[in-house]
């Protein structure tokens, strides 16, 4: 079968050799774990338990703030310490419950629709993924449960499980289809159900053919498809595997729901068939720590809450000078100025990179070699659109489409000047986001 | 003839031609422009600060003209400005306060240290988007010159140790800067005013103390020193511009931080770049604190001695 690709992107070095033949090991719970209000996109969600609380496993500890919000599940037994602002990845310190480990995992009765879920109606299992509080795992953690209720003139026939992982380092989805492949299938088949769509596809990057062969022999005896992707980043991106799958242009701010798709992680695929099976909320996630500076990379199955610091002791610590800690992978992820942020839902990786692998000098002139343009998967122009972000001029940014940019960062890792443009991209687009706000 | 002059008959026949057309468009066609939009223009300091709230000194003079605004808005131009353009608009003009920009953050990099490099885009608006800025304190001074760059007037540097000092001679309190801090920390305080809190951040003692060893903690000890005019905002002091009361001269002393500047002692300039004035103000700073030890106890001991007394009186007199 032919692997398929979108236009532009880029060939970074991928480093997954470090932990992708690693099987993921459970790490043991912190003493204390300490659960952020906010690790969606979305209104925080509102804390429903008080400073000296004893709390269960698998008890909601926070409910949803809004509709786009989810609720948030303790991942331990113990007693709630604190509520009270925590480093968070963001950088400032933000509200979070915290709570002190009694090692008892005493835990909630969970109670799930069972294997026969497919008597169920689509709304029961909605109400059971969004009662887990599951969010997107891919990095973006958008609530699943509302990409699952698009508007009704919006009909969806088609879901694609993102198995493409094409952020460097980062082994969590490969792991995850490899160590279970017929959940990832029945997370597809639960999530089609949910949409009413016929056609079911997951699409994962020619350099894991172990993954595709597995998830291939589990979706066997079902109407699900496996594509191989061609290796490129950004090739998880949501528009550029819609345009590889199935040849559909998201148009200019659109969603995928205008081509009637949605797009999921397989790893929310598996949380959603574990919450509508099992009854099972979200709290625990596959974290990949790895990097230069890290002893020993591993893939670890980490509860939510869990300080970074802890699972990185668990391979060993840093090893040598740590030159830049980041949340996710290193082209997306937030870097961090503090290993003391929890693991969130989010949390697809922690990367420890040395000093000899973060570059720190100043850039230099645009060229205009014109290698950004060519690399952007959106087709847009980076450079133009930088300097009219960086120079106060929001119409003509506006005009560029600055607001189709996907952070992708290509065009900064293509960069010989080694220009920031996403990140002055990322200025222009909220500032014009702030001027139609004021408009 | 050569074709160089023919060029210059030509070009300058043309050029005539167009002047005699315009002058005669302009008597057939009059500017419906009020004619003392000129004049205006004249006064107003063409600094095109935007300070009046107005786009440009041209944007000001229309609005003074159709909408009737208030003519003190010009901060460059200042009390003498508002008497001229109010004698000519006819306005009757009281006095008003000029005013001066205050950067309210005194924690360069040898009070405030960083927690981590920043290698991004080189101003305070985008640092304070990533992670809330490289400095330990989120909400003290990047030091990246978002100011410097609004200032029109020149009247913005950045110190070596990177914390931005407003130069109070070239100041005109126009409040661009005001506008360009992503952090808020720069204010527009009257320029008669000597004494300012020198921090804005909201935090409690534990956490101003891991992040700033000149920031203020809350501690309220100064709104005690300083006739009423320190007022607390929260965990935050906060100097009353509006009070007209004597600023005492320990006020500034009493700070066991040293977040509050006195230009009474020291100008600006000095009490952030010369690391002597600081001292000098510890030095000052501990003896006040000695002497006010001194007058506490001498005052209790008194006090004790009174008390002494009234019981003895009153036992004799049983």
């Amino acid at each position: 079968m032919k692997a398929v690709t979108f236009k532009g992107g880029i060939h970074p070095r991928y480093e997954k050799e470090l932990t992708a033949g690693k099987t993921t090991v459970p790490l043991d719970a912190p003493a204390q774990i300490v659960i952020p209000l906010s690790q969606h996109i979305g209104a925080p969600a509102r804390a429903c338990v008080e400073k000296g609380d004893d709390v269960l496993r698998g008890q909601v500890v926070a409910e949803a703030g809004g509709f786009v919000s989810v609720c948030m599940h303790s991942s331990v037994s113990g007693k709630v310490t604190a509520i009270e602002p925590r480093p968070s990845v963001m950088g400032v310190d933000a509200q979070a419950i915290v709570i002190e480990n009694d090692g008892e995992d005493r835990q909630v009765e969970f109670v799930g629709l069972g294997t026969n879920w497919s008597a169920e109606s689509p709304e029961d299992i909605k109400n059971k993924i969004s009662d887990a509080g599951i969010v997107g795992m891919g990095g973006a953690a958008f609530p699943t449960h509302v990409k699952l209720s698009p508007p009704k003139e919006k009909p969806i026939d088609t879901v694609i499980l993102n198995g493409a992982e094409c952020e460097p380092f980062l082994t969590a989805d490969h792991r995850l289809m490899l160590e279970r492949p017929s959940d990832v299938v029945t997370g597809l088949q639960i999530m089609l159900k949910v949409l009413g769509a016929k056609r079911g596809i997951i699409g994962i990057e020619k350099n894991k053919p172990d993954a595709i062969e597995a998830i291939r022999l589990a979706a066997k005896d079902t109407d699900a498809e496996v594509v191989s992707l061609e290796i490129k980043y950004p090739q998880g991106a949501e528009k550029q595997l819609i345009d590889a799958c199935l040849d559909r242009q998201v148009p200019s701010a659109g969603l995928p729901m205008d081509v009637k798709v949605v797009v999921q992680n397989v790893g929310t695929a598996v949380a959603v068939r574990d919450a509508v099976i099992d009854g099972m909320p979200l709290m625990e996630r596959i974290v990949t720590v790895t990097g230069p500076a890290i002893a020993e990379p591993a893939n670890l199955k980490v509860r939510i809450g869990t300080p970074l610091q802890h699972a990185i002791e668990a391979c060993k610590g840093i090893k040598g000078e740590l030159g830049k800690l980041i949340s996710g992978g290193p082209m997306m992820g937030i870097a961090l100025t503090t290993d003391e942020v929890a693991v969130t839902k989010g949390t697809s990786g922690i990367l420890a990179l040395d000093v000899d692998s973060v570059y720190t000098k100043a850039p230099g002139p645009c060229i205009r070699c014109g290698r950004c343009v060519r690399v952007c998967p959106m087709c847009l122009v980076p450079t133009t659109i930088a300097i009219y972000s960086t120079k106060g001029q929001l119409d003509n940014a506006e005009a560029a489409d600055v607001l189709d940019c996907i952070e992708c960062g290509s065009c900064s890792f293509g960069c010989p000047s080694r220009i920031p443009l996403v990140q002055q991209i990322r200025l222009g687009k909220s500032a014009v986001l702030a001027m139609r706000k004021k408009a | 003839m050569s074709p160089l002059v023919v060029a210059v008959i030509v070009l300058s026949g043309i050029g005539l031609s167009m002047a005699v057309l315009l002058a005669i468009g302009r008597k057939i066609f009059p500017s419906n422009l009020d004619e003392r939009h000129e004049k205006l223009m004249d006064i107003l300091p063409g600094a095109n600060c935007g300070g009046c709230g107005y786009p440009g000194c041209s944007g000001y003079a229309q609005a003074l003209l159709n909408d009737n605004v208030a003519v003190t808005f010009c901060p460059p131009g200042g009390s003498g400005l508002a008497q001229e353009v109010g004698a000519l608009l006819g306005v009757e003009v009281g006095e008003i306060l000029p005013m001066k920009a205050i950067v309210a953050c005194a924690g360069d990099s040898e009070y405030a240290p960083e927690r981590a490099q920043y290698h991004g885009v080189a101003t305070c608006s985008a640092a304070h988007t990533i992670a809330g800025g490289p400095k330990k304190c989120v909400f003290g001074c990047l030091g990246l010159g978002d100011c410097v760059t609004a200032c029109t007037f020149g009247a913005i540097s950045i110190s070596k140790k990177g914390l931005a000092i407003v130069n109070l001679d070239l100041c005109n309190g126009c409040g661009q800067c005001v506008a360009a801090c992503p952090r808020d920390i720069i204010h527009i305080a009257p320029a008669q005013e000597q004494v300012h809190v020198l921090c804005t951040s909201p935090l409690k003692m534990k956490q101003i103390k891991a992040a700033c060893s000149v920031g203020c903690t809350g501690c309220k000890i100064c709104v005690k020193q300083s006739n009423g005019r320190i007022v607390m905002d929260g965990a935050l002091a906060k100097v009353d511009y509006e009070s007209s009361k004597e600023f005492p001269e320990h006020a500034c002393l009493s700070c066991p931080q040293g977040a509050i500047f006195d230009a009474r002692r020291q100008d600006i300039l000095s009490w952030i770049t010369d690391p002597s004035t600081r001292e000098k103000h510890e030095r000052d700073s501990d003896d006040w604190k000695a002497a006010e030890k001194k007058r506490k106890t001498a005052a209790k001991e008194a006090k004790k001695a009174k008390e002494a007394k009234e019981v003895m009186k009153k036992e004799g007199s049983e």
